[in-house]
């Protein structure tokens, strides 16, 4: 059997960190595995920035962004993780810069900055409005530089471990289609988001459907604040594609029917730039309330203005997204005003871990998007998430070198490898009744009804009850393609079942969270409830296969809980 | 909303079991906007799950959705199906694998080969101990004038699609390939870099000078990087660094010196300075039909007029940063 | 009748004489007026950029501030000239700040760049100030019988985002000047692949093969003959085309027109004067 002192599984920002981590201790071996080639990954699609407290336009703090960072959190966020996040920022974004990052820059040479929602001051450094993607290639670079090991298209199954310690993988190699136990001493996994559970309307790659959070629950472990999902106000109206908030930062208006710069009534000061989860009720409400557009094909959207802001800052600073919306909605923003609809955009919750990524079972780590540390709480500041990825990913990875130098492998039973086969097998015999795509389609519908922007008891239990009866209908979804080269259709029917696994553990706490709180807004709870949901929820899967939700207290170092007012 | 039916002509290919590639066609209903993504997807989903291609961010930035549509490599997440229909005049679109590269099934083809190439010739930052600070509480400086020299080709996604449709790719095998190149040029000018215009060394190892400048790796980035523009910005840089000694780089040379005595190409001269004598020899035959053909002008040719301004010009511009 | 600040490039002033005469022949006969403007210097096809891309700026720069001053359009026949000039045009007017940075070197020597002036190839001005139809209006001679491949090469087409005259993927504008001469296009598959000529002097053999691969096809699609709107093509085509041959082990004659030359001989010029007796593949007709 293969196997290597540390596996980590993914290779977005999280994933490239926490490997040059481990390259620079010489001795290891050590792989990075992913079902895409690596600079594919999620985290180049980010466009708006990564957030530091560098000061370079303003004066600034760490303790400021922390502040921010927790208030934008609606004070979920585990204080002592953000502190050390906000500590840290300043450092890694240098660190990157000198790897080679090709951050935008100021007239003296220095890392431009620009502002971004929930934050008081200019914070977030970008690179145009491809930050993420060379970020992702940056860090890539300085990995093949360090000769890092690569499984690319390789497709992980499960997360295996004896109770205590982790003792490695089961993966597919998407190529041969044949399924490999890999033994591994310490396994960081680093498998990005689930927003894809809202497949018909979401920001997110077509891959980003938690097949490492998935793989954890099922596994035994637990996952913390799932029923927190962020909704991005500024997705494209056809396909959900996003716009950057940088589009807001750099000045864009939010335009409704009545040609009001509507954000006034929700957030007189910061206006366009609040928070996320509140711009996206905005203008959810503006269009309930009769004051949006609609489209011949019954779309419904407000506009996102950005011509006042002239045809050279638009090419130099969004030349991507003018791309996006020129290709994706015929549009050209430098012209005409962009029509967006929030979108699902970005996990909150994820695998439950602690501030150096470790989880309940000793070896096993988590960073990156997959990961609930927590440091964004129930709503997620932009340009926070590429901090967390590169800061967590590197600490994982510094934890890991240290564990396994002290272990030795543990034994891997064939019979793990034997599961997955087996479950995998069974795909090819099912009877068809089920159409993938079509039950795909469903479960994003009834995810948006019960667990969209606004929420409430009835239709959360309803969407529930719909949840599980998918999963049991989800038994006759059939693989048609019997080839194992590249079998896509194997691909997309087990990455669905993952997203109807999590889609579960995303509605059960919701209903139990009575109250309002951040991206979780239930309108028969308005208010958040400090007294009685101040507190993580966790969920796990016990032995009999059913959910079991517990919850968890809150660190807090600082700052006490007030009013959000922006 | 307008519609039409649309037949894909789809190349199918399972090196394990078939012989040959085959053409499979499909038809479908298409709405105004979708597409060509969409519509292997939809294919995939209502007529045969079997189809294999990749895609994943559906936003043409991840680069893997390129495929060859009517013959031209494209991002299918990006392209839509009524602008190829509306190019072409015609109803039918046909998807290939990419070229210059093995078909490992279908739509999706084997990266190996050029991946390790870029890989080969170093495509990470090597610091340089005078600008990059030695500790992190520091940043580099990087004035937006000298950004602006390798942005671009830091838009590049990996698609291959330029390796795809590159021309000296599919002829010489030692050459480089167009992303690649571009990419060592993008280290050469980073003023953050240690190895500078020594770079273009790995670009002449790998036959930099054999690019043909079809301008096919320009026209099909789906980024507009122009991995040519690269390509040639990074042999200027290995003549800085000395190597004059062959033919492209004399070419050059000699391009620039009638330029300075004339203002137009010496052609007859060109052979003699490019290859030296045996270049003139080697194009002997071809070069006495042309004299024969009246078709060779007198080695000394008159300059043309204000020649003056043209010196003037070349030589500040020599001279500016 | 169209006036033009006419540049010929140095091909056409050199090795392609066949080239400037049958341009400058059927111009007169259509009434068009090319002005040939003497400050006008070699473009440096593309080889400039590769010393410094300043250097390649200004210098086309300052071609293009000669045709300026007098208020004309550019034309060219030349692909890689049209593509040099086109480039250099792009760049200044999409970008302040290079513009400025050139501006300050053309200052030197009195000139300025304004970007008031475009620049076209010769075989776009015929569709543009024409048509198909008024072409084949001014025919005396249809060419029928005469199967005609139409190659494009490269730089009259590609990068599309620069040059923008017609789809680089799917150009029609040589089928549409053929068939107004009454004669037949052929399709080929190569029509748009490149001959070399740029590699020809570090990649001989490659250079060579790409030639030879594209004459091969034209034998294949039936043509009788060969047209290109680039002298560079044509030098590969044409004077190189025993050696091409060799190299993709065939041996046949493949006539190779300049586009004038073709466009002449429908407007019933005499040979001669197209210069069709310094072809070097005999053109019998
Ligand atoms: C459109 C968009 C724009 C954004 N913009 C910003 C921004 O401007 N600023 C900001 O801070 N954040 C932004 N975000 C959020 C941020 O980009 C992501 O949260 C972050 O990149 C996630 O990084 P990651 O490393 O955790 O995961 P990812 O980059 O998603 O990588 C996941 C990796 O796991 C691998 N993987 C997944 N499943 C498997 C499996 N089963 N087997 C093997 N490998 C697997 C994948 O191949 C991939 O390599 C944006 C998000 C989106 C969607
Ligand atoms: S221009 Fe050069 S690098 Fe680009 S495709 Fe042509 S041969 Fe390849
Ligand atoms: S240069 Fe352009 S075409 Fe080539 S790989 Fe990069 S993005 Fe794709
Ligand atoms: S392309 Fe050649 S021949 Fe034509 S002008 Fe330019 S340099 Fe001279
Ligand atoms: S075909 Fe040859 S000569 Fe003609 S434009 Fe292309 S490279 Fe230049
Ligand atoms: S799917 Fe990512 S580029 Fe097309």
């Amino acid at each position: 059997m293969v196997q290597f002192d540390i596996l980590i599984v993914g290779a977005g920002g999280a994933g490239l960190y926490a490997a040059l981590e481990t390259s620079r201790r010489k001795g290891l071996s050590v792989a990075v595995l992913s079902k895409v080639y690596p600079t594919r990954s999620h985290t180049g699609a980010a466009q708006g920035g990564v957030n530091a407290a560098l000061g370079n336009v303003a004066p600034d703090s760490p303790e400021k962004h922390a502040y921010d960072t927790v208030k934008g959190s609606d004070f979920l966020a585990d204080q002592d993780a953000v502190e050390m996040m906000c500590e840290m920022a300043p450092k890694i974004i240098r660190e990157m810069e000198h790897m080679g990052l090709p951050f935008s820059r100021l007239e003296d040479g220095r890392i431009a900055q620009r502002p971004f929602g929930g934050a008081s001051f200019p914070r977030t450094c970008y690179a145009a409005d491809k930050t993420g993607h060379v970020m992702l290639q940056t860090l890539y670079e300085q990995c093949l530089k360090n000769g890092v090991k690569f499984l690319n298209e390789w497709f992980l199954l499960s997360v295996v471990h004896n109770g205590e310690r982790v003792s490695g993988v089961v993966a597919m190699d998407l190529r041969s289609g044949r399924i490999h136990g890999i033994r591994a001493k310490a396994v960081i996994l680093a498998t990005g988001g689930h927003a894809r559970v809202y497949w018909n309307r979401t920001s997110n790659a077509l891959g980003n459907t938690g097949d490492g959070t998935a793989a954890v629950l099922r596994a035994g472990l637990p996952l913390k604040d799932m029923e927190f999902i962020q909704f991005h106000p500024t997705g494209l109206r056809r396909t959900g594609i996003l716009v950057t908030e940088g589009a807001r930062g750099e000045g864009g208006y939010l335009i409704n029917s009545k040609g009001e710069r509507f954000m006034k009534r929700y957030a007189p000061e910061k206006m366009e730039l609040a928070p996320r989860d509140m711009v996206s009720r905005a203008i959810e409400t503006e269009i309930l309330e009769g004051r949006g557009f609609r489209d011949e094909e019954g779309n419904e959207f407000v506009y996102l203005d950005l011509r006042h802001l002239g045809r050279k800052k638009i090419l130099e600073r969004l030349p991507q997204i003018r791309e996006l919306a020129i290709d994706f909605e015929g549009v050209d923003p430098i012209e005409e005003p962009i029509p967006v609809r929030p979108t699902a955009h970005y996990s909150m919750g994820g695998i439950d871990a602690d501030k150096l990524g470790r989880t309940p079972v000793k070896g096993l780590y988590a960073a990156g998007e997959c990961a609930c540390i927590s440091v964004h709480g129930a709503n997620r500041l932009g340009g926070n998430s590429l901090l967390d990825i590169v800061v967590f990913g590197k600490l994982a990875g510094e934890d890991a070198v240290n564990f396994v130098s002290e272990v030795d492998f543990l034994p891997f039973a064939e019979s793990e490898v034997k599961r997955e086969e087996e479950r995998v097998n069974s795909l090819f015999e099912a009877d068809g009744k089920e159409k993938l795509a079509d039950l795909r389609s469903e479960l994003s519908d009834v995810m948006s009804y019960g667990a969209g922007i606004f929420r409430e008891e009835k239709k959360m239990k309803e969407a529930l009850e719909k949840v599980r009866e998918i999963k049991e209908r989800a038994k006759h979804v059939k693989v048609y393609d019997g080839e194992r080269t590249f079998n896509t259709n194997l691909q997309q029917t087990l990455e669905f079942l993952n997203l109807v696994d999590i889609a579960e553990t995303i509605v059960l706490p919701a209903i139990e969270r009575k109250e309002s709180r951040g991206a979780h807004y239930r309108t028969d709870y308005p208010k958040r409830d400090d007294e009685n949901f101040l507190k993580h929820s966790i969920v796990e899967r016990g032995d009999d296969g059913e959910l079991r939700l517990s919850w968890k207290p809150v660190v807090i170092t600082k700052y006490q809980p007030e009013e959000r007012k922006y | 909303m307008e519609k039409r039916e649309v037949l894909f002509r789809i190349r199918r290919f399972n090196p394990k079991r078939d012989e040959k590639p085959y053409y499979q066609e499909y038809r479908l209903t298409v709405p105004k906007g979708m597409t060509v993504l969409e519509a292997l997807q939809q294919i995939k989903d209502t007529q045969d799950p079997t189809l294999a291609f990749r895609a994943f961010c559906r936003s043409a930035i991840c680069g893997s959705c390129a495929v060859k549509v009517n013959g031209f490599p494209k991002l299918a997440c990006k392209t839509q199906v009524f602008n190829e229909l509306d190019k072409f005049g015609t109803d039918t679109l046909t998807l290939e694998p990419l070229d210059n590269m093995d078909v490992i099934r279908d739509l999706i083809v084997d990266w190996d080969r050029p991946f390790k190439r870029m890989e080969e010739m170093k495509p990470w930052l090597v610091p340089d101990p005078e600008v990059v600070p030695k500790t992190l509480d520091e940043e580099s400086r990087v004035y937006p004038r000298e950004l602006k020299k390798f942005d671009q080709f830091t838009d590049c996604i990996l698609c291959t699609s330029c390796y795809s449709s590159c021309t000296a790719t599919q002829l010489d095998d030692g050459y480089g390939g167009p992303f690649q190149l571009a990419r060592v040029y993008r280290f050469a000018v980073d003023p953050r870099d240690a190895l500078k215009a020594e770079r273009s060394k790995i670009g002449y190892a790998f036959d930099m000078w054999n690019c043909v400048r079809c301008n096919k790796c320009a026209d099909v980035c789906p980024k507009h990087v122009s991995p040519v523009d690269g390509i040639m910005k990074l042999r200027g840089l290995s003549i800085e660094v000395g190597l004059k000694d062959n033919p492209g780089a004399r070419h050059v040379m000699a391009f620039y010196k009638s330029l300075l005595e004339s203002g137009m190409l010496n052609e007859v001269l060109l052979p003699l300075r490019t290859k030296g004598v045996k270049g003139v020899l080697e194009n002997l035959p071809v070069g006495i039909k042309m004299i024969l053909k009246g078709k060779a002008h007198s080695p000394v040719m008159k300059p043309i007029a204000e020649h003056e301004t043209l010196v003037k010009v070349m030589k500040v511009a020599m001279e500016v940063e | 009748m169209a006036k033009f600040a006419f540049y010929p490039g140095c091909a056409a002033k050199g090795a392609s004489k066949e080239l400037y005469e049958s341009t400058v022949a059927v111009a007169e006969k259509l009434g068009i007026e090319l002005v040939e403007l003497p400050q006008f210097s070699c473009c440096g096809a593309g080889v400039l950029e590769e010393i410094k891309e300043a250097v390649d700026l200004a210098v086309n720069a300052r071609n293009i501030a000669y045709a300026e001053r007098e208020g004309l359009d550019i034309v060219t026949v030349c692909s890689t000239c049209l593509l040099v000039l086109k480039r250099t045009k792009y760049l200044l007017d999409n970008d302040e700040d290079l513009r400025k940075e050139v501006n300050e070197i053309l200052s030197e020597a009195g000139l300025e760049y304004r970007g008031t002036v475009d620049v076209k190839h010769f075989h776009w001005v015929l569709l543009e100030e024409f048509g198909e139809e008024g072409l084949k209006e001014k025919v005396v001679k249809p060419l029928t019988g005469f199967k005609v491949y139409p190659y494009y090469g490269c730089h009259t087409v590609r990068p599309e985002s620069i040059l923008g005259f017609e789809s680089s993927e799917n150009p029609q504008s040589l089928e549409k000047i053929i068939k107004a001469l009454g004669a037949e296009p052929v399709s080929g598959e190569r029509r748009l692949e490149c001959c070399g000529f740029h590699a020809f002097w570090p990649a001989p053999r490659m250079s060579m093969k790409l030639t030879g691969l594209n004459l091969l096809d034209a034998k294949k699609s039936g043509a009788n003959c060969l047209t290109t709107p680039c002298p560079l093509c044509h030098m590969n085509l044409d004077a190189n085309q025993s050696r091409a041959l060799k190299e993709v082990g065939e041996s046949f004659k493949m006539p190779v027109l300049h586009l004038p030359q073709l466009v002449g001989l429908a407007l019933g010029i005499e040979p001669k004067k197209l210069g069709l007796h310094r072809n070097i593949v005999p053109v019998n007709c």
